[in-house]
């Protein structure tokens, strides 16, 4: 094979091909690359009869983006129903499942291949099978679109400014951020719904909608403790698709400052004055929403600095995959919110570190993180 | 991640995780584990000695046991949760809704009521 060298590179991912090969009846078995590349959504690239180059540069039919993948780095062959791969002399290697490719290797259903930063996974199908997981794939996609649809727009100035970054998983975690200005108090919240999949999405579409609308009839939503207790009345999660979720939620009073607040089994916010480079974990314990009905949450209150930062996050922030290259946690989590700098790129400098040390793979669960600065 | 049922004598069962009780082990586990005990009688003993982490649907599978446990009238306790699980537990008050021993003869006696 001769490579066309007209020098094109390229900063994302790119698909030569649709997402599922037209022609074949149901039945037929269908070869597809599942492509996880880092800031791109998963792709699905068919393995049709002509091979597949992929590489850093066009005419690669996979161009993959990073200085550890090669011009052309390896190839993807079909005879029948055999899939290989082989390395075309790439500096930093082929990986199988972990095993550096020499010779072609024949593809199992589910190997991962690895190139650079980047995993392909390589999936046999038949062909129906893999039209419903290009449907499930678009719906994904549709419901991660109303979610973020539904979070409000970062706050640049006023008593209190706020900053975000949320970054839903491919498959969707079920997280969810908000705040409102309810005159000389600001609500905030954010919540992380159990379990992955639209299923999840949906349900934090749900709360999210509650918690919008205020649709919590009778209650205070200036008092904490009795909004957790009306969510967790409202969806316990026998009557939710066994479904809870951890919450954390705090309404601050503007003109003194004080801050009343509540969680349901959420990691504790952390307060951060710049000034001192005090760190504070405000602790949440409280029962999981919709694990234990009748369960009474408690509100608890800090008074606050002005100045002062507060950060809220979910699990995507703190829990990790197996595997990365140094010890994470709520201390690393906290010394990175934490650091010096500019309070709105707090929750950006957190996912960056996160997406490092992930070695730049797809997360495992949405990562969210919500920072708000007083004046 | 692993499990394992056996009899502990004669109105209880011990069921023994073990591995990450992380979303897929979950997913993979939780059907056949969820049917194994609906056709188990009486108290049940989780060990979780050799669980580092409990991620939420972990937690979520625990919950669903201790409920299918409290409908037909028994007990459930924990036993041999790590400190960084036990951490987790303390977060979502689930130590209220499922009790933890620190070995099993303490758990046989918040068995035994």
């Amino acid at each position: 094979m001769i490579e066309r060298n007209d020098g094109t590179e390229t900063e994302r991912t790119m698909m030569s091909r649709a997402a599922v090969p037209d022609g074949p009846v149901d039945g037929t078995v269908v070869h597809a690359l599942v492509v996880e590349a880092y800031n791109t959504e998963l792709r699905r690239v068919p393995v049709g009869a002509a091979p597949l180059i992929i590489g850093r540069v066009a005419p690669a039919a996979i161009v993959l983006e990073g200085g550890a993948v090669s011009r052309r780095h390896c190839l993807i062959d079909r005879t029948g129903d055999q899939v290989r791969v082989m390395d075309l002399g790439s500096t930093n290697g082929t990986y199988v499942d972990g095993v550096r490719v020499a010779e072609p290797v024949l593809l199992a259903d589910g190997a991962r291949i690895q190139v650079g930063p980047h995993t392909l996974r390589y999936e046999r199908r038949r062909r129906g099978e893999a039209l419903a997981a290009a449907s499930l794939a678009s719906d994904i996609a549709r419901a991660r679109d109303y979610v973020n649809a539904l979070l409000p727009p970062p706050v640049a100035d006023g008593p209190v400014r706020v900053a975000w970054t949320f970054q839903p998983c491919a498959t969707l975690g079920g997280d969810a951020l908000g705040y409102h200005r309810d005159g000389d108090w600001f609500h905030a919240y954010i919540l992380d719904v159990s379990g992955h999949g639209v299923g999840a999405a949906m349900h934090s579409v749900s709360i999210m909608n509650v918690m919008r609308q205020r649709a919590l009839p009778g209650i205070d939503t200036r008092n904490p403790a009795a909004v957790l207790t009306a969510l967790n009345d409202m969806f316990d999660m026998e009557k939710h698709h066994g479904m809870y979720f951890t919450m954390w939620y705090g309404v601050l009073h503007l003109p003194t400052r004080r801050l009343d607040y509540s969680a349901g089994g959420h990691h504790p916010a952390l307060l951060h004055h710049p000034d001192t480079a005090e760190v504070r974990p405000l602790p949440g314990r409280g029962a999981g929403i919709g694990t234990m009905p009748g369960y009474a949450y408690r509100t608890a209150t800090a008074e606050l600095a002005p100045g002062t930062r507060l950060h809220l996050f979910s699990d995507g922030a703190v829990e990790l995959a197996d595997g990365i290259a140094e010890p994470w946690g709520m201390a690393q989590v906290s010394a990175t919110l934490c650091a010096p700098g500019d309070w709105s790129e707090a929750p950006d400098r957190l996912y960056r570190r996160v997406r490092t040390l992930s070695g730049m793979r797809p997360l495992d669960d949405d990562f969210s993180v919500l920072t708000l600065q007083l004046a | 991640m692993n499990y394992e049922i056996m009899p502990l004598g004669a109105d209880a069962c011990r069921v023994v995780l073990a591995g990450r009780a992380d979303a897929a082990a979950v997913d993979a586990v939780e059907p056949a584990l969820s049917a194994l005990l609906r056709e188990t009688s009486g108290h049940v003993l989780v060990d979780l000695a050799g669980v580092p982490f409990m991620g939420s649907l972990g937690i979520r599978m625990l919950i669903s046991v201790a409920r299918l446990v409290a409908r037909r009238g028994n007990r459930i306790a924990m036993t041999g949760a790590q400190p960084q699980v036990l951490e987790v537990f303390e977060t979502m008050a689930l130590l209220d809704l499922i009790p933890h021993a620190p070995d099993q003869d303490a758990a046989l006696a918040l068995l035994a009521g």
